[in-house]
């Protein structure tokens, strides 16, 4: 019997977890659905924890899965470290910009909340990792049947632009929906402010990205968490091209 | 806080109140507290590549530097301003002030993405150098926007006495022109703020000069006019 009532009380857990998850995706579904009503929401300040949670699940297993299909043509130990980074690497970069966000908007007459700007940016976050995670059975497909690892590091590349440039849309909507609310004043502005975020955020989530790689793992290398190699991307890329023009020599 | 999300989020209530001179002292007090913080804040970020003293020494430093910049250029406009009608001080400073604060509001903002590459990217001191001057550049040119919307209220044209208006503001302008001038020079006395890498930590660095003969002076050597010993 107590081992009966045990496997109830789990079932009854498990039954919590993934309705909990089914809510989460449900979430994610009116934001693709109808994002007019979910900004909307946003705005109103309707339910913004509830989605919060939900975005940031459902975008985390989203790239979670596409890390592991990133990482899966190296090895196993590859695609799980992949697996945790990839949603790393989006949301880290979030959190580390979104300050800057938050009291650019303000400054520019915004009438946005902290947890609304979050909202607003994890909602083009949630659509990337949605896309990301639509293209994942094309990866799949093009993993299995070519080998060659440049062509499936463009193929990413690729697909990482398609689903950057549709969720950066996404958010611009976004922005404007829910600022109506704000006054005219310093539109221009704030659209100016989220342009230049959105490049900051790029910014970041490049040298994030390159702290954290290998995700892809280079065929012949070994398993390995961190590349060692430090260094900066930006330093890097300016260097080569400080070199290749002849102007100066950056030691 | 209150003040500063007022300062932030409305402005113009913020220097409503301002030209009504209510609540000057406390207004004044409130955004000297808030921008020391913010800027010790990103002063201790801009040292932290270099040592724990470097750290100390800039979260001292570069409140100082805004700050000083001030004080020593109070006078001037003092004058300017009873060279205007009825100007007061204070409501000068209350100006300055919260465009100071606004630039310091701005830095902190960017704290977050200052330390990620400090963590990241610990090895690349120009680099570093570089988006700072950055950082810096949008922050202070938002100040000196949020300073020309709150000259614009607080001082407004009037039609009929339209000149003594406008030459306040350009009493002003002159005076703000004045205090980057004098605030380059107070920035090129206290530095270090970063710190060099291979260079032991120093307060202040001792050799003397003066930002502008020495532009001038590399000016000239690279293109070949003086040579400067």
């Amino acid at each position: 019997m107590g081992t009966f009532s045990d496997r109830r009380y789990l079932q009854r857990q498990i039954d919590q977890i993934s309705g909990g998850f089914t809510q989460d995706f449900a979430v994610v579904e009116t934001l693709l659905r109808d994002r007019q009503q979910f900004f909307a929401q946003i705005r109103e300040t309707v339910d913004v924890p509830v989605k919060i949670r939900a975005m940031l699940v459902s975008s985390v297993a989203f790239l979670a899965v596409y890390g592991a299909v990133l990482g899966s043509t190296h090895s196993l130990l590859q695609a799980l470290s992949s697996a945790v980074k990839l949603p790393l690497l989006f949301l880290t970069t979030m959190i580390i910009c979104i300050p800057t966000l938050y009291v650019f908007s303000v400054l520019f007459g915004s009438n946005q909340r902290l947890h609304q700007s979050l909202a607003l940016v994890l909602s083009a976050i949630t659509v990337m990792a949605v896309l990301m995670l639509s293209f994942a059975s094309i990866t799949l497909f093009f993993m299995l049947t070519t080998s060659g690892y440049q062509f499936f590091k463009l193929l990413n590349v690729f697909f990482f632009i398609v689903a950057g440039i549709i969720s950066m849309v996404f958010l611009t909507q976004g922005m404007r929906a829910v600022s109506t609310a704000d006054g005219e004043q310093g539109r221009i502005g704030r659209r100016l402010v989220l342009f230049f975020w959105v490049l900051l955020y790029g910014f970041v989530g490049s040298q994030m990205a390159w702290t954290l790689r290998p995700f892809v793992g280079y065929p012949d290398a070994e398993f390995e968490l961190i590349r060692q190699l430090g260094g900066n991307f930006y330093a890097d890329i300016f260097h080569s091209i400080g070199e290749l023009l002849g102007f100066f020599i950056v030691t | 806080m209150t003040l500063i999300d007022t300062l932030l989020r409305n402005r113009p209530q913020f220097f409503d109140e301002v030209r009504q001179n209510s609540e000057l002292p406390e207004k004044m007090r409130t955004m000297l507290a808030a921008s020391f913080v913010a800027l010790a804040l990103y002063g201790v970020l801009l040292g932290a590549t270099h040592s724990l003293w470097q750290s100390v020494s800039s979260a001292l430093k570069l409140p100082l530097l805004f700050l000083a910049t001030l004080l020593i250029c109070a006078p001037v406009l003092y004058v300017l301003n009873s060279l205007g009608t009825n100007q007061r001080l204070s409501q000068s400073i209350v100006l300055v002030l919260s465009s100071i604060s606004v630039t310091a509001v701005l830095l902190l903002s960017f704290a977050p993405v200052t330390l990620f590459f400090i963590l990241t990217a610990p090895d690349s001191y120009q680099f570093f150098k570089l988006i700072n001057v950055f950082f810096f550049t949008i922050s202070g040119v938002m100040g000196a926007s949020c300073l020309h919307q709150g000259l614009k209220i607080v001082w407004p044209g009037q039609p009929n006495a339209a000149g003594a208006t406008r030459s306040q503001r350009l009493m002003f302008w002159l005076w703000l022109m004045l205090y980057g001038f004098v605030g380059s020079q107070v920035a090129w006395t206290i530095r270090p703020f970063v710190g060099y890498p291979g260079v032991p930590f120093e307060p202040v660095r001792q050799f003397g000069g003066n930002v502008y003969t020495n532009i001038l002076a590399s000016l000239g050597e690279i293109l070949g006019f003086i040579i400067v010993k």
